[in-house]
């Protein structure tokens, strides 16, 4: 009884209606995700928002458990109903034909022949419009086409499954962080917790440029990469989005850039101290009355007459836009050129930039699993081909003499919503094959 | 050559308009002369529509994909193309008054997304771009197709016996055209799917990740998954008739809300406007 109640639920979660249903779940909770803002911070809402937000992970949906146990479940259905396909599909493709009674008969023709010029006529015709014929007897021919589409449709499921199971490989053992460096900065590039990716090794920023095209738009950002292993440059590229540096199975791209600046903090009777800030990270002077200094965007050619765009790329007139805050609020935007001093009210300090430098972001990954994803990449696009170009049509013939001529009874079957319409253009190139031998017969019959 | 690609692209669009009045008047006052000279619009605006891509290449030095404007007059040139072709093979004349205004309106909407021709960004400098976008024209031009002839068969439904018999000759049937609907998709589901799969292998040499749930990424992948249920729903329980119709035609409004939605709506890394 037991048997019986698992055995019927395991029918319920293998069948279609179930992949039909997770599959409407799961385009649900995907839109859910494009609308619901993902990965941020929420202050502003009620409780029950909050909870679905932050406890059931709707602020991260698609990183989610429950999102991943749907996934998992509509790969665990595909692969259940792929492979308990199998033996039906060996059978439907390898098995001699079992033909149809009589009243799956749809045509009838009459051909003014042999019933043995008839077969090889029906045979020519019907190889000339793609099926592969066999004789099971003397007087009928079973032609099929299109075998190839149910092994396609196995084959796409296969493939998701191969995506998926190399999407989680790749998750579960790669890894990925962001680094920014400046020209002249080196960075290890540790990899003892995954043995996979090889030893460490030293990654060293030469340099790095802005190309830009004549009208001034950016054409190219470049970092110049060096590797260096036990004291040897063991590999260097020039590293532009679309062109990253693989190494010992670790990638680096051209994910970002941004503007380092280098800054003094003046106060009285001690010697300047030298700080480092990125482009809008807040420098915080006086924590207590919330006194700080963000450095906002770097403008090589300022204008005063619009003073957010440089006029052009060259340090003409180097300026920087940046953002003052006093009790925690943001007090004012101004531009400053370099080695300006900033005075800020209630505070003893005094804030100055002294240079900027261009700063290269780059994307470190580590990913076992794209070797499986992208060969399940090649193999959905070969299996969706042949899954649902091919129609899959059979054809039955059987031939009975009649007198001089020859009696065609045809039958076709395969999923098609015209079948009248296509069994009858199968008739006319019979006939018109016979037609051909005909005339080819009538010639040869002159010369 | 940018000054003289606005004015062509405009009369492509105008000429699909009276292509597509002419068409839609041959199968109301069932006129045979309108169909021809209807064709031959749609066959000068799509001459027109080709002109200002070829112009757009020459003026901007690249492909005319780089954004949603210079992708959207490809699209549409390939429909009319598409439409043209079928008409002229298989003779079904009555299809024009069901995708010459679907083109048309398309381009109206691309051309509300006219940018002036500039060089590529970082991101687009790729032979993957080519890849993607000519799998994208070729998947969406078929769900076009698809959903204009789900619209015809909407208005075929309504049409019974006492229907005038020539425009009754004019128009193929429901079971005809269902299987052009059905065909339409079947041509675009593996293109649809090069067009994820191309998307994700660019995305993994330009920003190291081939799946990033992007706004972009995630609709391509809901109409992906609606299709797929589609083909299930017709391959396992004969989804026929109304219900195949109104699959055909919601999908492609789902495909309509991922190519342009997503970009008015929910920008991401696709936002290259």
């Amino acid at each position: 009884m037991e048997n019986k109640s698992l055995h019927h639920i395991l029918r319920i979660f293998i069948s279609m209606k179930t992949a039909l249903f997770l599959l409407a779940v799961i385009i649900l909770c995907s839109i859910a995700g494009t609308i619901i803002p993902q990965e941020r911070t929420v202050t502003t809402a009620g409780p029950v928002f909050r909870f679905l937000y932050y406890t059931l992970n709707f602020g991260d949906i698609y990183h989610s458990s429950w999102f991943s146990f749907l996934l998992f479940c509509l790969c665990l259905n595909l692969a259940v109903c792929s492979f308990s396909r199998l033996p039906t599909l060996w059978k439907a493709t390898f098995s001699q034909p079992v033909w149809p009674n009589p009243i799956g008969w749809q045509q009838e023709i009459r051909m003014n022949t042999s019933c043995e010029t008839a077969l090889a006529t029906i045979r020519l015709s019907l190889e000339k419009a793609g099926f592969r014929t066999q004789n099971s007897q003397s007087n009928r021919i079973y032609a099929r086409k299109g075998q190839i589409a149910p092994w396609g449709t196995l084959l796409v499921h296969i493939s998701v499954l191969l995506i998926a199971s190399g999407a989680f490989y790749g998750s579960v053992n790669g890894f990925r962080y962001t680094i920014q460096l400046t020209p002249g900065e080196t960075v290890v590039i540790g990899s003892s917790d995954y043995p996979g990716a090889g030893q460490s090794f030293s990654l060293a920023l030469k340099n790095f440029a802005t190309e830009r095209y004549s009208n001034g738009q950016v054409s190219d950002w470049i970092s110049s990469l060096e590797i260096i292993q036990d004291g040897k440059t063991t590999a260097a590229q020039d590293v532009k989005v679309n062109h990253p540096l693989s190494y010992q199975g670790i990638s680096f791209y051209q994910s970002s850039y941004t503007n380092v600046y280098q800054a003094r903090l003046r106060f009285s009777g001690l010697p300047d101290q030298t700080i480092q800030l990125q482009e809008k990270q807040p420098y915080i002077l006086d924590d207590q009355q919330g006194i700080a200094v963000m450095p906002v965007r770097y403008l090589p050619d300022f204008d005063p007459q619009n003073p957010m765009v440089s006029r052009s790329p060259n340090p003409v007139n180097p300026h920087i836009i940046y953002l003052t805050y006093a009790g925690g609020r943001p007090l004012g935007m101004n531009a400053i050129p370099m080695e300006k001093t900033i005075s800020l009210p209630g505070s003893p300090l005094e804030f100055i930039f002294h240079s900027v430098q261009e700063a290269s972001g780059l994307e470190v990954k580590y990913d076992p699993g794209l070797p499986v994803v992208f060969s399940g990449f090649i193999l959905m696009s070969l299996a969706f081909f042949a899954s649902l170009y091919p129609q899959r049509r059979t054809v039955y013939v059987e031939i009975r003499p009649n007198g001089n001529t020859a009696l065609l009874s045809i039958a076709m079957f395969g999923k098609t919503q015209l079948p009248e319409e296509e069994l009858q253009v199968i008739c006319q190139s019979i006939m018109s094959e016979e037609e051909n031998r005909s005339a080819r017969g009538a010639r040869y019959d002159k010369l | 050559m940018t000054n003289y690609e606005m004015p062509v692209i405009v009369a492509a669009f105008f000429l699909y308009f009276i292509a597509a009045i002419l068409s839609i008047s041959h199968i109301v006052l069932l006129r045979p002369w309108l169909a021809k000279v209807s064709r031959w619009t749609a066959a000068i605006g799509l001459a027109a529509n080709l002109a200002a891509a070829v112009l757009r290449t020459i003026g901007s030095s690249h492909a005319p994909f780089a954004n949603m404007y210079e992708f959207g007059i490809v699209l549409v040139a390939v429909i009319v193309f598409g439409y043209l072709w079928i008409d002229l093979r298989y003779g079904h004349h009555s299809l024009g008054a069901f995708i010459l205004p679907v083109a048309f309106l398309f381009l109206g909407v691309f051309l509300l997304f006219y940018q002036e021709a500039k060089p590529l960004m970082p991101a687009l400098k790729s032979n993957w771009l080519l890849a993607h976008v000519m799998t994208a024209v070729i998947a969406y031009g078929a769900l076009a197709f698809s959903f204009s002839v789900a619209l015809m068969c909407c208005w075929r439904r309504y049409l019974d016996a006492g229907t005038n018999p020539v425009l009754l000759s004019l128009i193929p049937s429901q079971k005809v055209l269902e299987h052009l609907m059905n065909r339409a998709i079947i041509l675009a589901m593996p293109f649809l799917t090069l067009l994820i799969i191309t998307g994700a292998v660019w995305a993994e040499y330009a920003w190291g990740s081939y799946w990033r749930w992007d706004p972009k990424e995630t609709w391509s992948l809901i109409t992906w998954l609606v299709y797929a249920a589609y083909l299930h729903g017709r391959a396992a329980y004969a989804w026929r008739g109304q219900k195949a119709v109104n699959w055909a035609l919601s999908g492609f409004l789902i495909v309509i809300f991922t190519f342009i939605g997503v970009n008015v709506l929910l920008p991401g890394l696709h936002s290259y406007q």
